[in-house]
C-alpha cells in the first residue's frame, strides 16, 4: 500500500511579486510503505522544496499530498502531527541543537508529541543508540559534541520520534569518509529493523547506489524519473544531459562492456562489480 | 515568513539621485529635515514637502514602494494627528464633556500629519538609493574630523557594515532553524503570549550560538587577510563630489529660501 502519494503538487515561492519563482510543477509519484527511495537531481532541482511540502512545512499551491490515503492539509490545525509521522532531518542539522544536555535534545521531539516520560526515556534511548551515540554522552551539553556526534544527536532527534516516513536532507554531507560510512550504514539497518519508509536526500551517486530501492530524479522542478536504482542508472546519457551522474563503478562496467567484456549490465556498488570480474577471471 | 521582511531597501538604479555623493545625500537629508521644521505656515510647508516629492519622482522608484516604507509607520504617523487634533487654541468648533476640538488643533493635526510623513519619504530617498556599504563609507567619511576626540570612526563604520551584511544572512538562518524545530513538533503560531515565547527558546539558542561561530570565523578570515583596523587603509573606490552634487545643493538652497520667505512674509500658522 502506498504510504504517501503526491498528486500533481505545483509550488511557487513569492507568488504575486517580482520575485516569483516556480520550484515545483506538477509533481506526482507514490511511494510505497517500507520503501527506502533516493531523491536525486542537481541544485535547484526543487528537491528541498519538495521535502518540505511532503511534512507539511510548506503548503502546496495546486495538488494534494496524501499520508495514508489522507490529505495531509485536511484540517490544517492537526498538520504538527503529521510532522511527527513525517521526520524531516535537514541539511547540517546540528545547528539546530539547543538543551542543556544530549537526553534533553533528543526528548524535545517526543515531548512536543505529548508522550509520558516513561514512554519518551525509552525512546531516547532506543535513538541514540540506533545512530551510534555512547549512553555517557546523553548527559553532557550537546555543544561539547564533536561534529560528527553532534549531527547524531540531531538526526537521533527526529528517530526518537518514531516517524512512519523519515526524509533525510544529505545526512552525510560535511562528514569525514568513515563517518559517512557508518552514518549509512546505520540509516540504513534503522530501515531494516524499524520497517518505516525512509526519502534520502543526496548528491552521492554512490550512497545512494548501495542504499536506496528506487528512486525519484528531478529537474528543474520536474519528476523526471522514478523507478528502481537499476533501471535509473542504466540511463546514464539522460542523468548526464541533467548535470546528474552515475555511480563511478557503474560507468567503468558499462565501459567494459562496450569494449566487449561480458560483464553484466546495472552493476551498482564495487562489490559487485568485484564479484563479477572475480567470476570472470576463475 | 521572516524572509519577506524587507531590511536592506537599497533599489539599485541610474538616476540623477542614485548618482548622488553618498556623503551629499546625508547632508540633504539632514538639511531637509531641519528645514521641514523651520517650515511654519501652510505655504512653506508645501513648498518642502513638493521640493521632497520632486525629489521622489527622479529617484525613478515607484510611489508604491515609498507608500510600503510608510505602512510600517502609518499608526504613529496617525497616533500623532489625531492626538495633536485635541491641542490647540483658537476658535472651539466642536466640544464635547473634555474633549475640545479648536481650529488650532485642527491646524496642529494636519500639520503635524503632513511633516511626519514628509519626513519618512525623504528618508526613505536616502535608504532606497544608496547601498548599504556606499552608506557606511559616507558615514566614515564625514565623521572622520570626531577622531581627533578618539572616537574610533573606522571600526564604529565596520562594525556597521558587518552588521547591515549579516542581517540577510541571519534572516535566512533563523527561517532554517524555525523549520527544524517546527519539523520536530515546535508549536510557534498558538498559545498564550508567554507559550509562544517560550516556543522561541529552540529558535534564539541555536541563533545565538551560530552567530558567535560565524563571528568568530570572520574575525580569523579578517585577521588572515592582515586586517589591523582603519589606520593606512585605503580603498579600492574613492568617492568623488561631481557637478550633479553641486545642482543638488543649488536646488536645495534655492528650496530653503523660499521656506524662509514664506515664513518671513505670510502669517504663522494659528495653533
Amino acid at each position: 500500500m502506498s504510504i504517501l502519494t503526491a498528486e500533481h503538487i505545483s509550488y511557487i515561492y513569492g507568488a504575486g511579486t517580482s520575485f516569483e519563482k516556480q520550484a515545483l510543477e506538477d509533481v506526482s509519484f507514490e511511494i510505497e510503505s517500507g520503501e527506502f527511495v533516493g531523491l536525486i537531481g542537481h541544485t535547484g532541482s526543487g528537491k528541498s522544496t519538495l521535502v518540505q511540502l511532503l511534512n507539511g512545512l510548506l503548503r502546496p499551491k495546486e495538488g494534494r499530498i496524501l499520508l495514508n490515503g489522507k490529505d495531509i492539509w485536511e484540517k490544517p490545525k492537526k498538520i504538527r502531527e503529521i510532522r511527527f509521522k513525517v521526520g524531516m532531518v535537514f541539511q547540517y542539522p546540528e545547528y539546530q541543537l539547543f538543551e542543556e544536555t544530549v537526553y534533553k535534545d533528543i526528548a524535545y521531539g517526543p515531548k512536543n508529541m505529548g508522550l509520558p516520560e516513561e514512554e519518551i526515556d525509552r525512546k531516547v534511548h532506543a535513538a541514540a543508540e540506533f545512530v551510534g551515540l555512547k549512553p555517557e554522552l546523553l548527559d553532557k551539553s550537546p555543544f561539547e559534541l564533536s561534529g560528527g556526534e553532534k549531527r547524531r544527536a540531531a538526526i537521533a532527534g527526529v528517530i526518537a520520534m518514531d516517524p512512519e516516513v523519515l526524509i533525510l536532507d544529505e545526512p552525510t554531507a560535511g562528514l569525514d569518509p568513515l563517518g559517512r560510512d557508518v552514518l549509512l550504514s546505520q540509516i540504513k539497518s534503522y530501515h531494516d529493523v524499524r520497517k518505516n519508509t525512509v526519502l534520502l536526500v543526496s548528491h552521492s551517486m554512490e550512497d545512494i547506489a548501495r542504499i536506496a530501492d528506487r528512486i525519484l530524479v528531478m529537474d528543474h522542478g520536474r519528476k523526471v524519473m522514478f523507478s528502481t536504482t537499476g533501471e535509473v542508472f542504466s540511463r546514464g546519457g539522460e542523468l548526464e544531459s541533467i548535470g546528474l551522474r552515475v555511480p563511478q563503478i557503474t560507468k567503468i562496467m558499462m565501459l567494459l562492456r562496450e569494449q566487449g567484456i561480458p560483464v553484466p549490465a546495472n552493476i551498482l556498488t564495487v562489490e559487485q562489480a568485484f564479484h563479477e570480474i572475480m567470476n570472470l577471471c576463475v | 515568513m521572516v524572509r519577506d521582511i524587507t531590511l536592506g531597501q537599497f533599489m539599485p538604479g541610474r538616476s540623477l539621485i542614485h548618482r548622488l555623493d553618498a556623503r551629499s545625500k546625508i547632508l540633504f537629508l539632514l538639511a531637509y529635515i531641519v528645514f521641514i521644521f523651520v517650515a511654519g505656515n501652510y505655504l512653506s510647508l508645501m513648498l518642502i514637502t513638493m521640493a521632497s516629492l520632486l525629489v521622489i519622482l527622479l529617484t525613478k522608484i515607484s510611489f508604491r514602494m515609498y507608500l510600503k516604507s510608510m505602512k510600517v509607520i502609518l499608526f504613529v504617523i496617525l497616533l500623532t494627528g489625531i492626538l495633536n487634533l485635541f491641542y490647540g487654541s483658537g476658535e472651539v468648533l466642536w466640544e464635547w464633556w473634555i474633549i475640545k476640538i479648536t481650529v488650532g488643533g485642527i491646524n496642529n493635526a494636519i500639520f503635524v500629519t503632513i511633516r511626519i510623513a514628509t519626513l519618512v519619504l525623504i528618508s526613505s530617498v536616502l535608504t532606497f538609493t544608496t547601498s548599504p556599504t556606499d552608506l557606511t563609507d559616507a558615514l566614515e567619511r564625514l565623521l572622520k574630523p570626531l577622531t581627533v576626540f578618539h572616537i574610533r570612526v573606522h571600526e564604529l563604520a565596520m562594525m556597521m557594515t558587518i552588521a547591515l551584511r549579516f542581517i540577510p544572512v541571519l534572516l535566512e538562518e533563523t527561517d532554517k532553524i524555525m523549520n527544524a524545530q517546527k519539523a520536530r513538533g515546535a508549536d510557534m503560531e498558538s498559545g498564550s503570549i508567554f507559550r509562544r515565547i517560550k516556543a522561541l527558546i529552540p529558535v534564539l539558542i541555536p541563533l545565538f550560538v551560530s552567530s558567535f561561530r560565524r563571528a568568530n570565523d570572520l574575525a580569523m578570515a579578517m585577521e588572515c587577510r592582515c586586517y589591523n583596523g582603519g589606520k593606512g587603509r585605503t580603498r579600492m573606490r574613492i568617492p568623488h563630489f561631481s557637478w550633479l552634487d553641486l545642482w543638488g545643493l543649488l536646488f536645495s538652497l534655492v528650496m530653503f529660501t523660499g521656506v524662509v520667505l514664506c515664513n518671513v512674509y505670510f502669517p504663522p500658522l494659528v495653533r
